[in-house]
């Protein structure tokens, strides 16, 4: 009874504030009318200074007028649809959300960070949605886990489309929420541009599912749906698009639906004869190399595949798009690739993106022509998902390589059967085989790896710092450290040079790529994976372009926001260099003057400061540095504060490639 | 042509006052000696100091590279100029990160650094001639000559042909002459930050 008295007294009071607060307001309303009109109040005589200062009315006639409005709070026993939304996300586990805010989901920001707590999900401000995204693609591909997304619908998705489609290609899983009232007789007047009576269209041609729940009923189940759907082999981004008014009216709490448990489902394993007769293939091969490029989805995969090439001697070439093979193991083939698949007489690719590129070249002219590079006769097997899930419209499935055993599965999740298979099958002689092939093999990495070393010798002392230089110098910095590169292929890497010289050996040593070569991945990708690593107290090191930083630079200030400790050392070229370089080839090939080439994709007069970018975001920054020499006490002394818990800028100024 | 009717024009010849009871061409002459006294005095005076900074002095930026010695008219490819419309002026060269002209007692070797920079080769064979991801190393040991212009006139792989038209054997030869000048690195077992 007391209990009720007091629910009872307490709705009293609420009722009265708000409606003290409603007649305030209604007032204010009405002195802007007035204003807004033109409508002038007379003029207040000058006070004499023997008299208080007049007080100005916060009530008129008209105000007193008007009624107080109806009073519209949840009741104690109701939450809003937003707060149960927030239950059902705290069941997927998910550590962040990030978020540019917008209104159309106010609604579960403000459950996010009151009814949840702002924790698990931790609200991770963002000054562009695409950052949003490529945070999230980071930061999965580090911790194995999909980050939250929230945004606005339609503007905020439209931001957010590029970042999608990379991870699209990449196949990684980012989960969405996106807002959209979709009844159209109760949008605010912003919220028609912002309305959309399909919101996911325009991604959807490069998400893996989405859908637009009309209850809480319909939500949990389509939350639950799209976080097993999305981290299922083959893994991409999915969407949900949730309703603004479903987020913001009330239900009573005991009339809650309940949350699915759904478990994820297994990934898809090859089917027990075809591993069979893949593995008779394999031992029975001359010269086999395995092709990898995103096989390993967990730390295991590591595991596997060494455990694999061990087992059969076989060469590996990592075309990284995942932290595959160890780059110094004797197996490691990856520095002479295409030598290693000219020799092999059994190509077999693991979760290869493009097979056909594997063991095809096109030569880039302009008549452009292809050609095999394997020896005549050598056998191909592929193991991917690739082969289960092929879309119509955007065209990453790449050109179709004939094949010998084609199998459509994840090539994690088949490798152990696989390797049971071939320890059935390998005799004693082969075995031998397998081991006087796997020290050839360790020669010709030896080789490799020297070659590489005298390589990154050349223009050593040279300013602007050569890349490899770059490289050198930050990997003495860090190689004592427990660090990972959380930087992309597409952004950075110094053409390989880590790969070459440093020895990546554990699993999130290295993130891979962007996915769909979309510019503007590498700088909150990274802080995505820092963001990751920050709880395992890893140094998180990236290597960043200039062109690349600056399709949205505000991630720094994230970065700094939320103290998400990271070292990022500017690659700074002052071009978008690639392109210039395909516009020379386009002069070239029309027979006409080449000095213009530069002309569009130079990013010079006046060249970018990053340092005093940097720093304007609260982030410790040094440079720019030209002296090779500089560069080491520079890079400490940024550890030193990465090392603090925050994030810091060196900018270096690089040779071209 | 003045509109104006001939009584009011004598009208405003009357109106003109004689300042100062003084003649026109009196006053001219006074005019002329105030200027040149000026004049003189501006020069014997010391000059002027630029007011001291009070702003932290601008950041360092990267040396801007020499800007190159104009390409002789006659050097310029033919089609320059002739497409459908006019052709833009080329980029200023400040802030490139091609190379630099070299300092070098050779004026072949610079004119060399100066055509690889101008023709793109840094853009794949990188500043100094060391290679990357998309061209190999050309010097300081670069193929013979004769095989060096005959792969570039017709190159097997993708680098894009460069024709006569584009660049003469006598620039190839220069750029040649670059490569040649490239600096030794030292050995691996000396770079420290190079050992395995």
């Amino acid at each position: 009874m007391s209990g009720s008295t007091k629910s009872k007294n307490t709705r009293l009071e609420r009722r009265e504030f708000l409606q003290k607060g409603a007649l305030a307001g209604a007032a204010a309303i009405v002195g802007s009318s007035a204003e807004l009109t033109g409508q002038s109040s007379p003029p207040t005589p000058p006070a004499s200074p023997a008299s208080p200062a007049p007080t100005t009315p916060i009530m008129t006639a008209a105000g007193e007028a008007i009624g107080p409005g109806e009073v519209q709070v949840l009741r104690d026993n109701q939450r809003s649809g937003s707060d149960f939304m927030v239950d059902v996300l705290k069941t997927l586990g998910f550590e962040y959300v990030a978020a540019n805010p917008g209104s159309s989901f106010r609604g579960l920001h403000e459950s996010i960070i009151n009814y949840g707590g702002n924790k698990s999900p931790e609200l991770i401000t963002c000054m562009h949605e695409e950052s949003a995204v490529a945070m999230a693609h980071g930061y999965y591909k580090a911790e194995g886990r999909p980050m939250l997304v929230a945004a606005h619908g339609t503007v905020g998705l439209q931001h957010a489309s590029m970042a999608l489609y990379n991870a699209w290609c990449d196949r990684v899983p980012v989960y969405m929420v996106i807002g959209n009232y979709n009844d159209a007789a109760v949008r605010r007047p912003a919220e028609w541009y912002h309305g959309v009576q399909d919101a996911a269209l325009m991604v959807r041609d490069f998400t893996k599912w989405d859908d637009t729940p009309w209850s809480l009923t319909h939500f949990a189940e389509s939350a639950v749906r799209a976080y097993n759907v999305a981290v299922t082999p083959p893994m991409a981004p999915v969407l949900l698009v949730l309703d603004g008014i479903l987020q913001e009216e009330g239900v009573d709490s005991n009339k809650l639906p309940a949350i699915p448990k759904a478990p994820v489902p297994a990934p898809p394993q090859g089917d027990s004869a075809s591993v069979e007769q893949a593995a008779r293939m394999l031992v029975a091969a001359e010269s086999p190399v395995l092709v990898v490029d995103r096989l390993a989805r967990t730390p295991n995969g590591m595991k596997l595949l060494v455990e694999l090439a061990e087992l059969v001697g076989a060469g590996v070439i990592d075309q990284t798009s995942r932290m595959n093979f160890p780059t110094r193991h004797p197996l490691n083939q990856s520095l002479r690739a295409a030598a290693a698949v000219g020799d092999a007489d059994l190509v077999i690719g693991l979760e290869v993106a493009d097979f056909w590129a594997s063991v095809n070249a096109l030569r880039d002219q302009l008549h452009r022509t292809t050609r095999r590079i394997t020896k005549p006769g050598a056998k191909m097997i592929t193991i991917t998902t690739g082969d289960l899930y092929v879309r119509a419209n955007y065209q990453d499935f790449r050109r179709l390589q004939d094949v010998d055993l084609a199998i459509a599965a994840d090539g994690e999740a088949t490798l152990p059967s696989l390797i049971d298979a071939v320890k059935r099958l390998a005799s004693a002689d082969r075995k031998r085989v397998f081991q006087e092939r796997a020290s050839k093999l360790a020669d010709l990495n030896r080789v490799a790896g020297d070659r590489a070393r005298v390589n990154a010798s050349f223009a050593w002392n040279a300013s602007p710092v050569s890349t490899a230089r770059l490289a050198a110098e930050l990997w003495a910095q860090i190689k004592l450290e427990d660090w990972s590169l959380v930087s992309s292929y597409y952004t950075s890497d110094l053409g390989g040079w880590p790969r070459r010289l440093w020895n990546f050996d554990k699993p999130y040593q290295w993130l891979g790529h962007a996915g769909g070569g979309g510019i503007g991945y590498g700088a909150p990708a990274s802080v995505g994976g820092a963001l990751a690593n920050k709880k395992h107290g890893r140094l998180s090191v990236a290597i960043q372009t200039d062109g690349d930083l600056m399709y949205a630079p505000g991630v720094l200030w994230t970065a700094a926001h939320h103290r998400i400790p990271l070292l990022s050392v500017m690659n700074n070229n002052r071009a978008y260099h690639m392109e210039l370089m395909h516009v020379q080839r386009m002069c070239n090939a029309r027979n006409r003057s080449v000095d213009r080439g530069a002309i569009g994709s130079q990013i010079t007069d006046p060249n970018i400061d990053y340092a005093k970018l940097a720093s304007s975001m609260g982030v410790y920054a040094e440079g720019p540095i030209e002296n090779p020499a500089d560069l080491g006490p520079a890079l400490k002394r940024a550890i030193a504060v990465v090392k603090r818990g925050e994030p810091a800028v060196v900018d270096v100024v690089t040779q071209v490639r | 042509m003045s509109r104006r009717p001939n009584h009011l024009r004598n009208a405003a010849a009357q109106r003109k006052p004689k300042f100062l009871c003084v003649s026109e061409s009196l006053w001219l002459v006074i005019v002329i000696v105030i200027v040149t006294m000026i004049t003189v005095a501006a020069q014997i005076r010391p000059t002027p100091q630029p007011p001291p900074r009070r702003t932290a002095p601008p950041p360092k930026t990267a040396p801007q590279p020499k800007r190159e010695s104009p390409e002789p008219e006659d050097k310029k490819p033919a089609d320059r100029g002739q497409e459908g419309s006019a052709p833009q002026q080329p980029a200023p060269e400040r802030g490139l990160q091609g190379p630099a002209p070299q300092v070098s007692a050779d004026p072949t070797v610079n004119a060399g650094a100066a055509l690889y920079k101008k023709n793109g080769c840094y853009e794949c064979h990188v500043n100094d001639g060391q290679g990357g991801p998309q061209g190999p190393r050309l010097g300081p040991n670069p193929i013979p000559l004769p095989r060096f212009v005959a792969y570039v006139r017709n190159p097997g792989g993708d680098m894009p042909p460069f024709t006569a038209k584009v660049i003469s054997d006598d620039d190839l030869a220069k750029i040649y002459a670059f490569l040649q000048s490239r600096p030794t690195p030292p050995p691996v077992k000396d770079i420290p930050l190079l050992a395995p």
